[in-house]
This record gives structure tokens, C-alpha cells and sequence, in this order.
């Protein structure tokens, strides 16, 4: 049952831990330099990388490791929310988007997930990452539409797509340069 | 009855060692994926014998620009050991990699480094 539960309590663990950065680390500082719609949009937001790794790897399952973690940040960060509230089904969205474009991409025949494939490869996950913003950033943005200026609406659904990808992109990258110190320690 | 519960354990443990294997292949996906990543980048590790012959090359090229034969190579003292097909399967990887370029046409046996 542990060994069943593991990787999606390290997936949640990671996804918690990176929104928390997110939010409190480098929303902080894009608010200094950035535009006003920072509260809901980052230039290089990294939880997207675990939403699409997650995804990936445990399949539609991951959904339920990642809901936990978007809902309590959101609790977090917006404590005077209602239940009712239409924006409650942001983290819904958060948490599904990765998981609705490898649907989307398995109904169009191409299935990506890794129990399907023998190759790896990091472009097609960019490409359903990039597509999984999209999503995101379309529903969001209808979401939020009530509380921002519609003026705004544009550039949030712009700040969405371009933060989950260069997340997604810059993520892979932090990524790649931390199995390549472990493998040097490793081999030393 | 005993067998009954010999069967189960067995199936239990079959099912906790399958979830092990599924969590090493996911790992090694996700290995696969970052080397991916690497070879894209023109950033993959070397492997030993890669290592080797480049350091080989550059012990040879060393204070010249002049280009390194071969023979010179294949006589190296750390490559003679090494069997010719490898050397000339790492020789190529390492000018797919930009690390060494060819020098001449086809077949003339001149390498340095990239």
C-alpha cells in the first residue's frame, strides 16, 4: 500500500513545495518588477512542471495527488473565499489541465503517457505542457473574469501560457542540471 | 487451505515486486527524458571510452594545430587496448558531438579536436 502510495505522496509533496515557492519566493519578487495581474500569473511559474511530469508518469491518477495541494495553497492564499465562489474550481483546473491534454493527445492517437511508450523524450512533454497552459490558461481566465479588467483578460491569458511554459521549460532545465550532479557525485 | 494462502502470498508479493519494477521503469523514463533533454542540448556525458579517445586526441594535438593520424591514435598507449570497433564508433561520436572534427576527405584517418 506504501509502496502503491509513494509516488503520488512525492508528487503532491513536490507540487506543494514548489507552489509555496511560487507564491511566496518568486511572486513576491515579479511584484516588484512586474505587471498587476502578478496575483495570478507568473513569467516562469514551476508547479506547471510537476502538473505535466505527474501527469506523465502516474497518469489520470494524478489528478488526486495534485488537487490536495492546489486547494490548500489556494485556501492559503485567498482565505476569504467562499465555497460558492466560481474561482473555487481553479484549483480543479490547476490540477487537471495536464491530464486533460495527454487525454486530448491520446484521443487524437498519440498517447504519451509512459506506460505507453518505450521513448522519452522532452519535446512531446513541452508540446503537451505548452497545450495543458493553454487549457489552463483559457479557464482561468474565465473564471477570474469578474475580478479582473477585461483590458486585463488578454495579458493574464498571455501570462499564463507564457509562465506554465517557461516554467515547464526552465523546470526540465533545473532538472536536468540536478541528475547530472547527482550522477557526477555518484560516479566519483 | 494452506495452499490457498501460500497462492495469495505469492500473488501479493508478485503484485508489491511488479509495483517496484513499474516505479524503477518510471524512474528510468524520467532518466531517459533528462538525457534526451542533454542530447538536445549538445550536453550528453561522454562515456568512458569517449573520454579516453578525446583525451587521447587532445594528449596528441597538444601545442600543435596540426591534425592527429590514426595510426597515431590506435597506437596511443590508452587506446591500444581498446578494440578498433570502438575506437572508430567513439571517433564518430565525438564528431557527431563537435567534439573532434574530421580533417580531409573520406578515409584519410585525420582527426582534431573541434
Amino acid at each position: 500500500m506504501t509502496t502503491k502510495m509513494t509516488p503520488f505522496i512525492i508528487a503532491f509533496g513536490c507540487y506543494l513545495a514548489l507552489q509555496f515557492l511560487q507564491f511566496f519566493v518568486i511572486f513576491p519578487l515579479e511584484a516588484k518588477h512586474g505587471s498587476n495581474v502578478t496575483w495570478l500569473a507568473s513569467v516562469f511559474f514551476f508547479p506547471h512542471l510537476v502538473r505535466v511530469l505527474a501527469a506523465w508518469m502516474l497518469g489520470p491518477l494524478a489528478f488526486f495527488a495534485l488537487l490536495p495541494a492546489d486547494i490548500i495553497i489556494h485556501l492559503i492564499i485567498h482565505p476569504d473565499r467562499q465555497l460558492t465562489d466560481i474561482q473555487m474550481l481553479v484549483p480543479l483546473v490547476g490540477s487537471g489541465c495536464a491530464i486533460i491534454a495527454f487525454e486530448l493527445f491520446k484521443l487524437a492517437g498519440m498517447n504519451f503517457y509512459t506506460t505507453a511508450t518505450n521513448i522519452s523524450n522532452w519535446r512531446p512533454l513541452l508540446l503537451i505542457g505548452a497545450f495543458a497552459s493553454v487549457i489552463n490558461a483559457i479557464v482561468s481566465s474565465l473564471l477570474y473574469r469578474g475580478l479582473i479588467l477585461p483590458n486585463d483578460s488578454l495579458l493574464l491569458l498571455g501570462n499564463y501560457i507564457i509562465g506554465d511554459v517557461l516554467g515547464l521549460f526552465f523546470g526540465l532545465l533545473v532538472l536536468m542540471v540536478l541528475i547530472r550532479l547527482l550522477r557526477l557525485n555518484a560516479s566519483r | 487451505m494452506a495452499s490457498n494462502f501460500v497462492t495469495m502470498g505469492c500473488q501479493s508479493m508478485f503484485k508489491m515486486k511488479t509495483m517496484e519494477e513499474t516505479q524503477s521503469l518510471q524512474f528510468a523514463r524520467l532518466l531517459q527524458m533528462v538525457r534526451s533533454m542533454e542530447a538536445d542540448m549538445g550536453i550528453s556525458a561522454l562515456n568512458k571510452a569517449e573520454k579516453v579517445l578525446f583525451t587521447c586526441v587532445g594528449d596528441l594535438c597538444l601545442g600543435t594545430d596540426s591534425p592527429v593520424n590514426l595510426t597515431q591514435i590506435l597506437a596511443h598507449q590508452d587506446v591500444k587496448k581498446m578494440p578498433q570497433a570502438t575506437v572508430y564508433k567513439c571517433l564518430r561520436d565525438l564528431r557527431e558531438k563537435g567534439l573532434l572534427d574530421h580533417v580531409g576527405g573520406r578515409g584519410s584517418g585525420l582527426y582534431r579536436l573541434g
